[in-house]
């Protein structure tokens, strides 16, 4: 599953954009996983979150917020997600699931030389890495604007349309809604929770302006 | 990928490759799917056994079981297979030859260990290439236990 990859962007932009995935692995520590994975998640929540969400049952947005829903909700196969605006608030909860010595799988989606040297610095050895080199094949079927591209590789899995992004960016441009509502109607069709609302909402600023 | 320090999936000296089709948001045909599926198969790619879309192809021919599903249209469907690093280079020019010929995007993965030290000897391969790779990636910080047990007689390169 690739759904945190391929999220494009310039470097200034992908530098406020970190998702933390935690995971236990089917067949292998599955088994009585849940009360280590709940714990994950109050660790994922403790650092203040712009998203949080399991991949099987729903992100705070598409939940009204409701944090209590989504732990409650846990199970042994639980993906468990929670969205940073920088390096030094992952390397505060990296730090603390290490502390917490779960036994779950971590996962970092953000700049390679970034979250390399904030592992090195907290003791973590990085496993395995998952490198996008690019969308192949009939490139000139994406959206021309990179500011859509950006909003729509936020959700892997597609849940984000570019029709979507173009409708709302006409609303917040005609005034009808803000930017913010715009940001947060796109993060409720994201079931994930790894939708960056911060970042969504200074793209669709940009796309308005320079329309 | 996300769990690779316990299942040992991809190994040192392997490359992960995975394959979204019609990603982002244009969808694909499968029959765009088998010209690709077909090009890996000639390359000798080793398909992922727990990946659900693999068992819809012959994996040594790389054509569909059943042709019906030529003209069925997905949203992003994924191709995950491995290979020996040595072999990159062959499967890149095929997966490049192969994607010239199909009507949709193919948004493309490739999965690699990480020494010691933190260099990842799949970048050196495609530096030599010139393939560029994104500097934003997904990170396996290798916490999940029970290690597989290769990661315990782990060799630096």
């Amino acid at each position: 599953m690739t759904h945190t990859l391929h999220r494009t962007g310039d470097l200034s932009s992908l530098q406020k954009d970190y998702v933390v995935l935690v995971m236990s692995c089917r067949g292998f520590n599955d088994a009585g996983a849940t009360p280590k994975l709940v714990e994950a998640l109050q660790i994922l929540a403790k650092f203040d979150p712009i998203n949080l969400g399991d991949m099987k049952t729903g992100s705070i947005w598409a939940r009204d917020y409701n944090f209590k829903r989504i732990m409650e909700s846990a199970t042994d196969t639980s993906i468990f997600h929670g969205v940073y605006r920088d390096i030094g608030t992952v390397k505060k909860v990296v730090k603390a699931l290490k502390e917490a010595s779960l036994g779950m799988s971590v996962v970092v989606s953000g700049l390679y030389d970034e979250v390399s040297a904030m592992s090195r610095e907290i003791g973590v050895k990085p496993h395995t890495v998952f490198a996008s080199i690019g969308v192949w094949g009939k490139t000139k079927l994406l959206p021309e604007r990179a500011e859509v591209l950006d909003i729509i590789t936020m959700s892997g899995h597609g849940m984000v349309s570019r029709y979507l992004v173009a409708k709302l960016a006409k609303d917040v441009q005609t005034r009808k809604i803000s930017s913010d509502e715009a940001a947060r109607t796109m993060a409720k069709c994201c079931t994930c929770g790894i939708f960056n609302v911060e970042r969504c909402k200074e793209l669709i600023e940009s796309l308005t302006r320079n329309q | 990928m996300k769990t690779n320090e316990v299942t040992g999936r991809v190994r040192w000296g392997e490359v992960g490759l995975a394959l979204d089709f019609g990603r982002p948001g244009i969808s694909t045909l499968f029959e765009d799917i088998e010209k690709v599926f077909m090009a890996l198969a000639a390359a000798g790619v080793h398909f992922e056994k727990e990946n659900s879309l693999n068992a819809l192809f012959d994996e040594t021919k790389g054509t569909l079981k059943d042709g019906r599903l030529r003209t069925v249209r997905a949203l992003q469907p994924i191709i995950e297979c491995k290979f020996n690093i040595d072999q990159l280079e062959t499967v890149l020019r095929a997966l490049e030859d192969a994607t010239k010929k199909i009507d949709t995007v193919v948004s493309v993965g490739l999965a690699s260990r990480v020494r010691v030290d933190g260099t990842i000897p799949l970048f050196e391969t495609l530096d030599r290439m010139g393939i560029q790779y994104k500097p934003n990636m997904k990170i396996n910080l290798g916490l999940g236990r029970p290690l597989s047990p290769e990661r315990v007689h782990e060799k630096v390169d």
